[in-house]
């Protein structure tokens, strides 16, 4: 799951960003307003952390701005600021979700994942499709009730696909989900990670569509089905 | 909790009764011994006229009589009394006097007890010493008129009195009627509130306790609501770097390598640092918001700004080392200022380390110390860093107002401190490009005051 990050302070974003690659996450990190804006723009990022007192231009035109604009992104605004007029404000401006400083890291981790979960219409931590279940939390798979070992890439991917279960994936979009910057894209990586998937999981699981990219299609009905 | 005294008015009528009725008395008493010794004199007069005219009648009426008495029917009748003795036989008296010589004496005055009862004799004798003569009156006649004399000045006082302390009590009520009026608006307000008091039409007495109080309010006001920002201020700015030490802090601790580990414990440190930097410059600027409610009290002593910059730069100097640059100090020896020593090296400690901190590695920082052509002394801090663009330059010393991509986690606050203690020393501040090193310039000019120590 890719992240941007917006934060001004050199301490907090390095902490942030460690912390959340210590959970799986890819964190790309912007200082300033003018950043986060072109960032979003991107439509790389699952989520997006957003510290409100961003030098340049401040977290609440940054987030205003990108609703304005139909991006549907969650956003989750890291703030310094516990009023309860600032909390209103934030989530009337599109904040999905609104947290005031210091936060967990943990907590933070988990609010993203939720964030990530509702934007693709799902309702708990885990995914189920094609006898696949996907604990995004604990990073673990499981296919037909045996648990299956992934690199972090291909747990990635696969959390991709399987958000996206029925849809299309470009090859482009998901080198974005499993690169964060400054990570080298090796060339032919997603079909090496698909193979890899393929081989550790069923041959039939992920479809190539030609000339567009790659597809876990959805046979039975939705099967995301709370199992704790 | 104080009981309260005695009402003033109580106080005040008390007072001018007591004053008029002892100023009476003394006025009394001083008539009483004017007025005796001036009806001394007068009836002294009287017996003495009276003892010649008689011995006058009795030499020319000589024997002819004879154990006479005189009936009088006058008020004073019985206070007065005479004797003619001739060859020390009585001849003549009136009825009220006595068998015996009325005075001891045969000539002159003489004041004595007959019967009980004091008189004042006086004694003559006829030409050829044959007939003494006394004439007496008693000294009861004397203190009558002159209890008469003060019944008429004391019975006017007796019922001017009560009338006069009822009007003194009318008066000092409606001259205190401002201060009830105050006392009840006081009384009636809530006891937190700090809103100014308005009283319509106060005298000008109560006008000065009315714009005192109201100074107070608003000064208390003012630093309750100081006390109030900076509480919010230190919620809300340490807020981050908590957040900070806390998410390092969690990193090192789910870090599964050593190097990572040791580089968010070091940056815990770092963050900690940090926090006490803030809390340091917070509880500054608390610090002066104080001194500026309860007036410039530092602003009165002078300080050497040389000795001060030194120390300032001595305990700096570290942490320009560190990123290589070069700090140094163009003063003269001594440079003595108006200013309290703590409050210039809070002042030129924040200069130089915002200098320092924003300043590029290998920068060098100029701190020069010298006096203008007005011989105004001033005291300039430039670097050869970014400088500020001069947009940004009008809002140097708004609290947590930070460069942009400095890079460095200043807390924005060291700028309001150097405002805050500008204004209370009352300096001149000025912020340019610096023309010999490229980067900020800034300078504080100190105001020629009248015997600035040299």
């Amino acid at each position: 799951m890719r992240i941007l990050l917006a934060e001004d302070d050199a301490l907090l974003g390095d902490g942030l960003r460690a912390g959340l690659r210590q959970q799986g996450f890819l964190v790309d990190w912007v200082r300033d307003g003018p950043c986060a804006e072109r960032e979003l723009a991107t439509d790389a990022y699952q989520a997006v952390v957003l510290d409100l007192g961003l030098p340049g231009k401040d977290g609440m035109e940054v987030l205003a701005a990108a609703r304005k604009s139909g991006r549907k992104t969650p956003i989750l605004v890291l703030t310094a600021r516990d009023d309860i007029d600032a909390r209103i404000r934030g989530l009337d401006s599109g904040a999905d979700d609104y947290v005031v400083k210091p936060v967990d890291l943990f907590e933070l981790g988990a609010r993203l994942r939720s964030l990530i979960r509702r934007a693709h219409g799902h309702i708990d931590d885990q995914l189920v499709v094609e006898g696949v279940t996907l604990t995004v939390a604990a990073r673990s798979v499981a296919f037909q009730g045996r648990a299956v070992s992934l690199s972090s890439r291909e747990f990635d991917l696969l959390h991709a696909l399987m958000s996206s279960a029925g849809r299309v994936l470009t090859r482009a979009q998901l080198e974005q989900r499993i690169y964060g910057w400054g990570q080298e894209v090796e060339s032919n990586a997603v079909e090496y990670h698909i193979h890899n998937l393929r081989k550790k999981l069923s041959t039939e699981l992920i479809e190539t569509i030609r000339g567009v990219g790659y597809m876990i299609a959805r046979r039975s009905p939705n099967q995301s089905v709370a199992a704790k | 909790m104080m009981v309260p005294r005695r009402s003033l008015q109580a106080r005040i009528v008390l007072f001018v009764a007591t004053t008029v009725s002892a100023l009476w008395i003394a006025t009394a008493a001083y008539a009483w011994i004017e007025a005796s010794h001036e009806l001394d004199e007068l009836l002294d007069t009287h017996l003495a006229q009276a003892a010649a005219l008689l011995v006058a009648q009795a030499s020319h009426e000589g024997e002819a009589l004879d154990m006479q008495q005189s009936e009088t029917s006058y008020r004073y009748a019985s206070y007065v009394a005479f004797q003619m003795w001739h060859e020390g036989s009585l001849r003549w008296r009136s009825t009220n006097a006595p068998l015996t010589p009325l005075s001891t004496k045969t000539k002159g005055f003489e004041t004595r007890t007959i019967d009980g009862k004091a008189w004042r004799v006086f004694a003559t004798e006829g030409a050829e010493h044959d007939v003494s003569l006394f004439v007496g009156e008693r000294i009861d006649a004397r203190n009558d008129i002159l209890m008469a004399m003060l019944r008429g000045m004391f019975t006017p006082l007796a019922i001017a009195l009560p009338l006069l302390v009822l009007a003194g009590w009318w008066a000092v009520r409606r001259g205190l009627s401002p201060l009830r009026a105050l006392d009840a608006v006081l009384a009636n307000r809530k006891a937190a509130s700090l809103d100014p008091v308005t009283l319509d039409a106060a005298p000008r007495e109560v006008h000065a306790l009315q714009d005192t109080l109201n100074g107070l309010f608003a000064r208390i006001n003012q630093l309750l609501e100081n006390e109030r920002r900076f509480t919010q201020d230190a919620a809300h700015e340490l807020r981050t770097p908590i957040a900070a030490i806390r998410a390092q802090a969690q990193v090192a601790l789910g870090a599964t390598d050593n190097q990572d580990r040791a580089l968010a414990l070091g940056n815990t440190i770092q963050g900690c640092d940090r926090a006490v930097h803030l809390v340091e410059q917070l509880l500054q600027l608390a610090r002066l918001d104080a001194a500026e409610v309860t007036a410039s009290s530092g602003a009165r002593t002078t300080s050497d700004l040389v000795d001060v910059a030194r120390g300032v730069l001595a305990n700096l100097t570290p942490a320009a080392s560190f990123k290589h640059q070069r700090v140094e100090l163009v003063s003269p020896d001594h440079c003595h200022v108006l200013g309290d020593a703590v409050l210039l090296s809070a002042l030129t400690r924040n200069l130089i380390d915002n200098a320092i901190r924003y300043s590029p590695v290998q920068a060098a920082v100029c701190v020069t110390i010298a006096r203008t052509g007005s011989q105004q002394v001033f005291l300039r801090i430039e670097d050869s860093g970014a400088g500020i663009a001069t947009q940004l330059q009008a809002q140097l010393g708004k609290r947590f107002v930070r460069g942009l991509g400095s890079g460095e986690d200043g807390s924005g606050l060291g700028w309001s401190i150097v405002t805050r203690i500008a204004k209370l020393l009352e300096l001149e501040i000025a912020v340019e490009t610096s023309p010999s090193l490229g980067g900020l310039a800034v300078q504080l000019t100190w105001p020629l005051a009248q015997g600035e120590a040299r």
